[in-house]
């Protein structure tokens, strides 16, 4: 844990972005708790700074759904939104922007991201302020659907290896075709020769994110291991598991963690599984015209004492996972990044009891990560943790 | 849109048609559809007679697929071009645009289009017969595969080579695309690290 460098937002401005027309902000290196009714644009502090962390909008928005609706018009400009965040990253002060622009036509907006002056794609932007982020979606990380752990890696691994980054884009649209290609296999469909490009492609792909997953994952479950014995001790060992379609062996997947030199040499083996599962599948895919294995249908196990913990855990213990799940999320990213990530809470406080609150908030302050933490309930942020944090309230 | 009773018949044919077209939304297609209501007649008639003739005397070349005023073309025809080397494009802006570059000497071929399932464009819905039945009659010493430097344009290129190939016919595919609108974005992908090395060679 030496020598991790420190990353802080230390000004952010937004233009035209969601419900705030302009809002000039200084944050202390501690951080800042925010707090104010629903809908007074809490989230969209947090939000902002996640766009200038992941280039991507919060789950299940659209850039387009940053622009304020009527920005521009007095101007005659099509529709905008501006952030600029100013960071300490590393002894260095990097000045990060993103430009959102919605385009004449439909429902298109054009994005642009800018470090210092210059111009840059979002590949780059990716990872150089990382973050973690707790929000209300992530408390359905042990209950909710496999989907939700998918992203929670995605994003994740999204901030730690490039590579990850670019297949991941790559292979959502690989998929989609050779679906599409599936969905139109009958007596005159494509022959064998129209999936070779599509086969490939997908594997090739496909493997290094299960790679990639499998590597991540083995890191995640010991941090996450030691912070629920911390948070909640003795009562069970906590494992987190990668669970691929793929299909092999125990003993397989604890090699490809121990054995390869880098994920390439780890994808390589995983490709030799995919391509015979794939082929293997080749029946039940054609009859249900979607790709049936792969990285996009893959899991992680959550289970406590060896129990899956969504159907066997408490309530209390859920929480306590998910909470153990997140801070082993910094532990991960400052471990690959040599970083210490901001950490965002948004809207979960009131669902954590004070017992867990407090030991979450305690847990962030001793890792010495900026922290921003929004609520609508002002009392929820008076805590020892947050003393030097500053305080906005919104009305 | 449904035409509702407000509206003159002929003004929701031209909605309809307009809507029609790529890129046109229906909103679109309404705007147009006024303006041109009130343009002057001279200006519609110049409308109308553009897009008859761009039907009745433009077609595609029966060899390359180019589109021509002429079968064949006047590029298929040109003594001057060397028909060693067949250049396989998806459209006829991208034969253009490569023709600008006053580089390339050889010949043309443009499939109109690219694969991609999702859309429902097979290899079928391409020119991609003919030219292979072209290959076999004229024998090219090379085939170069310019298809966008997209997904679709690698699994076209892809597909081609692999019929191309056991015929004997040397493919290429240019490493960084055309100098033709190709995305951005996908520049830097194309370099997909070891783990693709070996499967991208055609
Ligand atoms: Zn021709």
């Amino acid at each position: 844990m030496t020598d991790l460098g420190h990353v802080a937002i230390r000004h952010l401005e937004l233009e035209q972005f969601r419900a705030h027309v302009a809002l000039t902000l200084d944050v202390p290196p501690a951080g800042l708790r925010i707090h104010g009714p629903n809908g007074s644009g809490k989230t969209t502090i947090l939000e902002a700074i996640q766009l200038l962390s992941t280039t991507r909008p919060r789950r299940g928005a659209l850039d387009n759904d940053l622009i304020h609706h009527e920005s521009g018009r007095d101007l005659g400009l099509q529709p905008y939104a501006r952030v600029v965040g100013v960071f300490d990253r590393a002894g260095a002060v990097a000045r990060v922007e993103a430009f959102i622009q919605r385009g004449v036509r439909g429902n298109t907006a054009r994005k642009t991201l800018k470090v210092g002056e210059r111009a840059r794609r979002a590949a780059d932007v990716v990872g150089l302020i990382p973050t973690v982020s707790f929000a209300p979606d992530d408390l359905e990380l042990v209950l909710g659907t496999p989907s939700i752990r998918r992203r929670f890696l995605d994003v994740l691994l999204s901030q730690t290896d490039k590579q990850y980054l670019r297949c991941l884009g790559k292979y959502a649209k690989i998929l989609a075709q050779r679906n599409g290609l599936l969905r139109r296999v009958d007596a005159l469909g494509p022959t064998a020769d129209q999936f070779v490009f599509w086969d490939e492609q997908l594997v090739a792909l496909g493997s290094y994110l299960v790679a990639a997953r499998v590597r991540a994952v083995a890191r995640l479950a010991e941090c996450a291991a030691a912070r629920f014995e911390l948070l909640a001790p003795g009562i069970g060992e906590f494992q987190l598991a990668y669970v691929s379609t793929l299909d092999a062996p125990a003993p397989w997947w604890r090699a490809l963690v121990n054995e390869p030199n880098d994920t390439f040499d780890a994808a390589q083996r995983v490709g030799v599984m995919f391509e015979r599962r794939l082929r293997e599948s080749g029946v039940q895919e054609r009859a249900r015209g979607m790709t049936v294995v792969g990285p996009h249908r893959d899991d992680i196990s959550v289970a406590l004492g060896g129990r899956e913990l969504a159907r066997f855990g408490s309530r209390g213990q859920q929480r306590v996972a998910v909470i153990a799940v997140k801070l082993a999320e910094i532990d991960v990213i400052s471990s690959t990044t040599s970083l210490r990530p901001i950490f965002l809470i948004d809207d979960v406080l009131s669902e954590l009891d004070m017992h867990r609150r407090r030991a979450l908030l305690q847990a962030v302050a001793a890792e010495q990560c900026q922290l921003l933490v929004t609520s609508t309930e002002a009392e929820l942020l008076e805590d020892p943790a947050l003393t030097h944090t500053g305080e906005l309230e919104l009305g | 849109m449904r035409p509702s009773k407000l509206t003159a018949e002929p003004v929701s044919r031209l909605v309809d048609e307009l809507g029609r077209l790529p890129g046109i939304g229906p909103k679109s297609a309404s705007r147009l559809t006024y303006y041109l209501l009130r343009a002057s007649r001279e200006q519609a008639l110049a409308l109308a007679e553009a897009i008859l003739e761009l039907k009745e005397r433009v077609f595609l070349c029966s060899t390359c697929f180019n589109i021509t005023e002429t079968d064949p073309c006047a590029l298929c025809l040109d003594p001057t071009r060397d028909r060693s080397i067949i250049c396989v494009v998806e459209e006829p802006l991208d034969a253009l645009a490569l023709e600008r570059t006053g580089e390339y000497r050889g010949l043309y071929h443009v499939l109109h289009g690219a694969i991609s399932p999702v859309d429902g464009i097979g290899p079928d819905k391409l020119r991609i017969r003919e030219l292979l039945e072209r290959v076999e009659r004229e024998r090219p010493q090379e085939v170069i595969l310019a298809t966008n430097p997209n997904i679709e344009g690698d699994a076209t290129a892809m597909y081609i080579a692999r019929q191309l190939i056991p015929r004997g016919i040397t493919t290429s595919r240019p490493a960084s695309g055309l100098p033709v609108g190709g995305d951005l974005e996908y520049a830097d992908e194309i370099t997909l690290g070891r783990a693709l090395v070996g499967r991208r060679a055609l």
